[in-house]
């Protein structure tokens, strides 16, 4: 039973076992309570205009590729007051800074405490949302002129789609063309430090880091 | 059974925790959420099943889920490790199982067939997820790449330069000889880049 005080939260998450996680650790807290859980991004956005939760939490990277943006735009389209705060697997700084620019309110990595995301979506409900060091440390991770542009992270997202050049560029088309995607890929294997797709996707989305010690015996 | 559970999503962990504990045969559980972590816990829990993210990061040391299956077969030869990961290649599959993984599943397994994987694991007769097994042996013996070819492909997966696997190897090479590796990488796995390469051995994000 929902009380008038409670935040009431919309949960969307593909895995089921990380979604029953959220909604069991929500639905223990006094203060909260879980209207709703989806595991696709279109019924996020049916469920969103339906039950007009206080808070969206969802995880970025929900099927399909790049469906969790689009969500998340079009959510924002309708209800330009909603608070959406993603907890996701990526801890990419493509991915942090695409759904930033998004709108949301904030992002958050699975890998936190159970306790700082709990203290999160209270900051966030209460207008005064907070980055976790840990996210700030991997947007700072590279200095500032070398973070990636909005048009390199949109960029990245599609390359995590699966777009080859050429579609991402009928994508953007007429505003870009071929060979300026190219110039852009070039760049953010710069940034990322880099040289092949998997490589940039895997460090700006997934937020894999470099290997710098050299390959430990026992192989 | 006691479980040990090595997993760095938070979340994830809780969960499987939560369903864990409800089953009748499951004694003990511990849980690390990073290498480091999952070493020292093993040592002092000494549990019979071992779950071990592969996908593991966050470790102050930088031991990711390939490292820590390593180390404790290298220290406990005799630990039932069940590798959980989110990518399932046919060499990744095959690597773990080569290292001394009892077992391989996909991350978004459902419980009750991990459990079925545990409980066997537990018994000494380890179930693998049959279609690993069915793109396993659809792959002729020489095209299988090779330890040091697999290292090179898990390097270029997280980004580096050739110059960069040829450093982080053992012993370390240059990047020429990395070309010849990575060369001889996409003939085996039927690719012409580093992208196609990566999806046809490692990846497996098909559905199961």
């Amino acid at each position: 039973m929902a009380f008038n005080n409670e935040i009431r939260i919309l949960i969307a998450d593909e895995h089921p076992l990380v979604r029953q996680g959220i909604v069991a650790i929500i639905s223990a807290q006094t203060d909260m309570d879980v209207v709703a859980e989806t595991s696709k991004s279109d019924e996020t956005v049916r469920y969103f205009a339906h039950y007009q939760p206080d808070l969206l939490l969802m995880e970025l990277a929900l099927p399909t590729v790049g469906s969790g943006v689009k969500a998340i735009t079009a959510i924002l389209a309708e209800s330009p007051d909603a608070r959406i705060a993603v907890l996701s697997r990526h801890e990419g700084i493509g991915a942090i800074l695409i759904a930033l620019t998004a709108g949301v309110k904030t992002y958050m990595f699975r890998t936190m405490d159970t306790s700082e995301v709990l203290e999160e979506i209270r900051l966030v409900h209460a207008g005064t949302p907070r980055l976790h060091p840990k996210v700030l440390a991997n947007i700072n991770s590279v200095p500032r002129e070398d973070r990636l542009t909005h048009p390199e992270c949109e960029i990245l997202m599609m390359m995590d789609e699966g777009l080859s050049t050429k579609e991402i560029a009928k994508r953007l088309a007429p505003y870009i063309e071929e060979a300026t995607v190219n110039m852009h890929v070039a760049q953010i294997f710069n940034k990322l430090q880099v040289d092949n797709y998997i490589g940039a996707l895997r460090r700006g989305i997934n937020g894999w880091t470099l290997c710098t010690t050299p390959a430990r015996s026992g192989h | 059974m006691r479980i040990l559970h090595v997993e760095d999503e938070t979340l994830f962990r809780q969960a499987l925790a939560g369903i864990l504990r409800q089953q009748p045969d499951v004694g003990d559980l511990a849980e690390a959420s990073c290498g480091r972590e999952a070493l020292t816990r093993f040592r002092a829990f000494r549990p019979n099943v071992t779950l071990v993210d592969l996908q593991l990061k966050n470790d102050p040391d930088s031991l990711d889920g390939e490292d820590v299956i390593r180390e404790l077969l290298s220290d406990f030869p005799d630990a039932r490790i069940i590798v959980v990961s989110r990518y399932f290649g046919v060499e990744r599959v095959r690597w773990a199982l080569d290292a001394g993984a009892q077992s391989f599943v996909p991350k978004g397994m459902e419980p009750r067939a991990l459990f079925d994987v545990m409980r066997s694991v537990h018994a000494g007769t380890p179930l693998i997820p049959p279609q690993l097994l069915t793109r396993a042996r659809a792959v002729p013996k020489e095209k299988w790449l090779t330890r040091k070819q697999y290292q090179v492909l898990l390097l270029l997966e997280r980004g580096l330069t050739h110059e960069e696997i040829g450093d982080n190897l053992d012993p370390p090479i240059g990047s020429l000889g990395v070309k010849t590796h990575v060369r001889e990488i996409y003939q085996r796995v039927n690719a012409n880049n580093p992208h196609d390469a990566i999806i046809n051995a490692l990846e497996g994000r098909e559905p199961l």
